[in-house]
């Protein structure tokens, strides 16, 4: 389903293209085996967002239509930019996912990880701080709210 | 019409990946 409707949007394949090399494994294959082996693969889709050396940065299973496919893969990309210290472009690509898809799925993840590319690049505690007014302001019922919820009153 | 540049092999897609500064995004699927 990746292939005959996500694969197909052109902000999709822009997306891929500009970002990342991909490679399509088909998992019947006898020749994929040492990949399926290498990377604990038991479930299709199965999309893994790797560093050159193949160390997976990020991974997720299942179909997504292309409006939230396309999110999710750049909150992909930013996790790949976040690990590798880049924290100028991972706070730029989860920008882009707040700005352009501020109700999806992955918005609130973005806004977590917007933070903590901020702070990694800044070392301002006020901006950590500020980020996270942001995520409970914005998504208050997410996950990643809760994820940060430390200082909120317990109870 | 733009197709994603899918390369045939994993190892090329890692030195790629390298040669160009970018990630690679390896994608299992299932032909059924």
């Amino acid at each position: 389903m990746l292939a005959a409707v996500s694969y197909k949007e052109a902000a999709v394949i822009e997306a891929i293209n500009s970002r990342f090399v991909p490679i399509q494994v088909n998992n019947s294959e006898e020749s994929a085996k040492p990949l399926v082996g290498r990377f604990f693969h038991v479930w299709t889709p199965d999309l893994r967002v790797l560093a050159p050396s193949g160390f997976e940065f990020y991974r997720w299973n299942g179909y997504l239509p292309p409006y939230e496919f396309l999110p999710q893969i750049l909150v992909g990309a930013a996790q790949g930019q976040l690990r590798q210290r880049d924290y100028e472009g991972a706070a730029a690509t989860y920008e882009e996912v707040i700005r352009r898809f501020p109700t999806s799925h992955f918005a609130p993840e973005a806004q977590y990880y917007l933070a903590v590319s901020k702070y990694r690049q800044s070392h301002e505690p006020t901006v950590l701080a500020a980020g996270w007014r942001q995520l409970r302001s914005r998504y208050p019922d997410s996950i990643w709210r809760v994820r940060q919820s430390q200082d909120e009153p317990q109870g | 019409m733009a197709t994603i540049n899918w390369v045939p092999d994993f190892d090329q897609a890692c030195r790629q990946a390298a040669q160009e500064n970018k990630l690679v995004l390896l994608d299992f699927f299932s032909p059924t």
